[in-house]
C-alpha cells in the first residue's frame, strides 16, 4: 500500500529574494512620518469646509435653531470625530472588522435621524415654506460638505484596506455625511423631522452609498493592477 | 485500535476548544518581522531583508496552499511584498505585521483567482490534510492500517475541499499558518467570535461525514 506522500510548498525560490528586493529599492513609497503628514492636510482640508460652514454667522437672527440644538449638535460632532479616532486611528494596518464598518455606515445615519426627531419632541420647529429654496440648498450643502470629508478621507486612507473596502469605505463615507448633517443641523432654522430627515440624513445615507462605491477603487490596494 | 485513536485525534482538532494551530503562535509581543516593518515603516530602507527573510517562507506556503502552483504563487508573494513597501506609511509602530501581510497576501491570491486562472482556492484541503497528518511520517507502514488511514486521508481531504471557502479558509489560517484566533480574524475581517463560530461549524462538518461523533470515540 502506498502510504501518503508530504505535499509541502516546496522550497522558496532564492532568486526570488533578489527579484522581490530590486523591485522594492527602485519603488520609492512614503514613509510614516511623510504619510502622516499628507493624511493631516488631507483632513484638514476636507472637513475645514464644513467647519467654516458651521462659522458662517446666521443673519438672521429669528431664523437661528435654539441654542440647546446647537448645544446637542456640538456633543453629536465630537461623538462623530471620537467614533472616527476609534475605528481609523488604531495601532494596527488593517482595518476594524466587517461587523463595525457595516454597524458605522448603517448606523451613523440612523443616529442622525435621532436628531430631528428628538428635537422635534423637545423644540418643535417649523419646516420651509412651501415652494422655498431651503430644502435645495440644505441637501446640496450636506452632500457637497460630506462629499469634501469624503474625499479628504478616500485620499488619507488611499489603498489601505486589503479586506474590505467597499464596507470601510461606506463607513467613511457614512460618518462624513453625519458630519455635515451635524453641521448643517447648527444652521438651519427648521427642525420638522420631514425637512430634517430628507435634506440632511438622506444625504449621509447616499454619501454611504457613494463611499462604498468610491472604497472599492480608492481604499484596495490591488484596485488599479487588476486586469 | 491505533488507527481509529488517531481518526478521532484527527477529527476532534476541529473542536471548538482545541482551535489551538498545529504550528505553534508567535509569542505575545513583537515579532522580529513587526518591528524591523516599524524600522522599514520609519524610512529604514535595509529593515525590509529582515522583513522578507521572516515572513517569506511563512507567506509563500500560504500562497501555494491557496493558488497550487509555484509560478503564481512567486508572482502573488512578489506583488505581496511590494504592497507591503508601498504601504509602509500606514504601519503604526507597535502593531503586528503578521496578520496585515497575510491579508494582503490573500486578496493576492484571491485577486490572482478571480482573473480566472484558478476557479476556486483549491489546494486548502490538502494543505489542511497536512495539517492533520498527512505529510508527516506515516506510522502505519503496511497493510490494513495502512489502507485505512490512506483512505482516511483521502476522505478527510475530499471533505476539506467541499467545505464552505470561508470556514475552510478559516481552517487554513489558523490550523496550518499558526496565526493565533486574533490575527486570523484581523485577516479576514471579522470578529474572533465569529472566526470560533466557522471553525466549530467546520469541526462539526469533518466530523459528521466522516462519522466520528465526537473525541471520546464514535468511530466503529
Amino acid at each position: 500500500m502506498t502510504s501518503p506522500q508530504p505535499t509541502g510548498p516546496g522550497p522558496l525560490p532564492p532568486a526570488l529574494r533578489e527579484r522581490v528586493l530590486r523591485s522594492v529599492s527602485a519603488r520609492p513609497s512614503p514613509t510614516r512620518p511623510a504619510a502622516r503628514r499628507w493624511r493631516a492636510a488631507a483632513c484638514a482640508l476636507s472637513f475645514s469646509l464644513a467647519v467654516v460652514a458651521v462659522c458662517v454667522p446666521q443673519p438672521d437672527a429669528d431664523l437661528r435653531p435654539p441654542a440647546a440644538i446647537a448645544a446637542g449638535v456640538f456633543w453629536g460632532l465630537l461623538v462623530v470625530a471620537a467614533a472616527a479616532r476609534v475605528l481609523f486611528v488604531r495601532p494596527g494596518a488593517l482595518w476594524p472588522p466587517r461587523g463595525a464598518l457595516r454597524a458605522t455606515a448603517l448606523g451613523a445615519p440612523a443616529a442622525l435621524a435621532l436628531y430631528p426627531l428628538l428635537g422635534a419632541a423637545l423644540w418643535p420647529l417649523p419646516g420651509p415654506p412651501e415652494g422655498g429654496a431651503q430644502g435645495v440648498l440644505c441637501v446640496v450643502a450636506s452632500t457637497v460638505l460630506g462629499a469634501f470629508a469624503l474625499g479628504g478621507l478616500l485620499f488619507a486612507h488611499q489603498k489601505s484596506d486589503p479586506v474590505s473596502p467597499g464596507l470601510s469605505g461606506a463607513a467613511l463615507g457614512a460618518l462624513a455625511g453625519a458630519w455635515a448633517a451635524l453641521s448643517q443641523y447648527i444652521r438651519c432654522p427648521f427642525g420638522a423631522p420631514l425637512h430634517a430627515l430628507t435634506t440632511h440624513v438622506l444625504p449621509a445615507l447616499l454619501l454611504a452609498g457613494l463611499g462604498w462605491l468610491l472604497g472599492r477603487y480608492a481604499l484596495d490596494p490591488l484596485a488599479r493592477r487588476g486586469g | 485500535m491505533a488507527y481509529q485513536a488517531e481518526s478521532i485525534a484527527a477529527a476532534a482538532a476541529f473542536a471548538p476548544s482545541r482551535v489551538a494551530p498545529v504550528r505553534p503562535p508567535r509569542a505575545a509581543g513583537a515579532s522580529a518581522a513587526s518591528q524591523a516593518m516599524a524600522r522599514h515603516a520609519a524610512g529604514d530602507e535595509g529593515a525590509f531583508e529582515v522583513i522578507y527573510d521572516e515572513l517569506a517562507p511563512r507567506l509563500y506556503g500560504f500562497l501555494r496552499r491557496m493558488l497550487r502552483e509555484g509560478t503564481l504563487a512567486e508572482d502573488a508573494l512578489h506583488q505581496t511584498f511590494l504592497q507591503i513597501h508601498e504601504a509602509r506609511g500606514r504601519f503604526a509602530a507597535g502593531a503586528e505585521v503578521e496578520p496585515w501581510a497575510y491579508a494582503i497576501a490573500r486578496r493576492v491570491a484571491i485577486d490572482a483567482l478571480r482573473r480566472g486562472r484558478r476557479e476556486r482556492p483549491a489546494g486548502a484541503g490538502e494543505a489542511l490534510g497536512e495539517a492533520l497528518g498527512e505529510g508527516r511520517p506515516n506510522p502505519f507502514p503496511d497493510g490494513e492500517e495502512a489502507a485505512r488511514a490512506a483512505e482516511l486521508s483521502r476522505r478527510l481531504r475530499e471533505e476539506l475541499e467541499r467545505l464552505p471557502p470561508l470556514q475552510r479558509e478559516a481552517l487554513l489560517l489558523v490550523r496550518h499558518e499558526g496565526l493565533s484566533l486574533a490575527q486570523a480574524a484581523q485577516v479576514l475581517g471579522i470578529q474572533e467570535g465569529a472566526l470560533r463560530v466557522r471553525l466549530h461549524r467546520a469541526g462539526d462538518r469533518l466530523r459528521s461525514a466522516l462519522g466520528l461523533e465526537g473525541p471520546e470515540g464514535g468511530a466503529e
